[in-house]
């Protein structure tokens, strides 16, 4: 029995990607392709999404040029490979605030936001900083906050304070204070429905971008695997890896059952299709009684 | 408002605007980071009471911020681009003026909105290609931004 279909929507990708950017100290490895995604959840009466992309205009804009990311497409071209419109999604958990999780906000006229508190909290304290610590905002959009205060102001942003127990039925919300950014959260789902699931899936945002931040080879210290966690925060490698440790124990330590968004190899593991659009859509599970979205 | 025209000449090979705009980089940063600060204050202001150590951030910057946009050396031809920063300016401190004074209700913090949702309309105006000056700074980006 299975709740939800949970999809993985390939949006935009980057090529030629430093691999040690997304796995720490991986300085020698080869560059890499990296895709830009966001998760799409469907069942039990709700439509929700897992992040929202960049907005492909201003900021976004001149940050896909900088970095070379291509093939961008709106919510709407994307979504529409699943039989989903933008207008159809209920809910969307924003796992942080940087520009291409948190971006086209605008785009969804009928949905209700969640974010963790403290992100919002301590991004404003960031954002007062001196320039020579603007590193630190480097990866905000002033539009998207913008976007945001927008939504709350409309009774449509809900602050959320650590921990939360279905927020929509069988998906829960966790706080990861102080990791990849202030205050990432991070999103399970409890797909048989059960308080002890026997069947969970795990959203990790970016607190995990890639397979090789679960499953690295251990070598370096004797064991077979290691947590490793990408080169790109502002917070503590050590609460990105406890993070990791909660989320390897809620789904019984099988690694495959936590699913990066700017993973390349997802079509290794999981159903999927490259879109019309050049775009990858991974299949990670399907709800009872859905009609596959990869698989004719 | 200044003449349009102004804008519409060839700033770059100018050395007068060429110095105005090196000048006015780091303000147009600050006031793209005070719309940033200013708008997760009014969605924090949804919920709860500001404290003053909320918004004292915030005004230390926007006090800089006016300082050195007062400070900037004007020539005739940068007025335009340099009132629309001034009008910036001016929406945001006033928004946070108003914060300061406490809790907002919703039609109120609706007009708050519109005038940061203004503010950041004008810096977008201000940042045209004619201007030499991008929305978003990036000298100072890094690997990070895809993160």
């Amino acid at each position: 029995m299975a709740d939800y279909s949970i999809y993985v929507l390939e949006y935009a990708r980057t090529r030629n990607y430093p691999k040690a950017a997304l796995v720490y100290g991986a300085f020698e490895e080869a560059r890499v392709t990296m895709p830009y995604s966001y998760v799409l959840l469907r069942g039990r009466g709700h439509v929700a999404l897992v992040d929202v992309g960049y907005s492909d205009k201003d900021h976004g804009r001149h940050l896909a040029e900088k970095y070379g990311i291509e093939n961008w497409r709106p919510p709407r071209t994307v979504l529409s490979e699943c039989g989903v419109a933008p207008e159809d999604v209920d809910t969307v958990f924003i796992t942080h605030a940087h520009f291409d999780h948190f971006g086209n906000v605008e785009d969804f006229p009928n949905a209700t936001f969640y974010i963790q508190r403290e992100e919002i909290e301590r991004w404003s304290w960031v954002l007062s900083l001196p320039d020579r610590m603007r590193w630190m905002t480097a990866s905000l959009d002033p539009a998207s906050v913008l976007h945001a205060a927008e939504l709350s102001a409309a009774g449509r942003l809900r602050l959320v304070d650590g921990g939360w127990e279905d927020v929509i039925p069988g998906v829960d919300l966790h706080l990861a204070r102080d990791s990849h950014t202030y205050g990432s959260m991070w999103v399970s789902v409890r797909n048989d429905g059960a308080q002890v699931s026997q069947d969970v899936w795990v959203l990790a945002g970016d607190l995990v971008v890639q397979f090789d931040n679960i499953e690295r080879d251990g070598s370096l210290i004797d064991v077979e695997t290691m947590y490793n966690p990408g080169a790109q925060t502002v917070g503590s490698y050590t609460n990105i890896i406890i993070a990791m440790a909660a989320m390897m124990k809620l789904v019984g330590h099988d690694s495959r059952r936590i699913i990066p968004v700017h993973e390349a190899r997802l079509g290794e593991r999981f159903p999927s299709r490259i879109s019309r659009e050049d775009l990858r859509i991974s299949e990670i599970c399907l709800a009872d009684g859905a009609v596959s979205a990869v698989r004719s | 408002m200044p003449d349009a025209s102004a804008a519409r000449l060839d700033l770059h090979r100018d050395d007068v605007i060429a110095r105005y705009l090196a000048a006015a980089g780091p303000v147009y940063g600050a006031l793209t980071r005070l719309v940033g600060q200013v708008s997760l204050l009014l969605l924090l202001s949804a919920d709860r009471r500001l404290g003053h150590a909320s918004t004292a951030a915030a005004q230390t910057l926007a006090k800089e911020t006016e300082a050195a946009l007062a400070a900037l050396p004007v020539p005739a031809v940068a007025g335009r681009h340099h009132w629309m920063l001034s009008q910036a300016m001016a929406r945001l401190s006033d928004v946070l003026k108003r914060l300061r004074r406490g809790r907002t209700d919703a039609a109120a913090s609706a007009r708050l909105i519109r005038l940061v949702r203004s503010a950041h309309e004008l810096l977008r105006l201000a940042a045209r290609a004619e201007a030499g000056l991008s929305l978003v700074d990036l000298r100072q980006a890094c690997c990070s931004c895809v993160g």
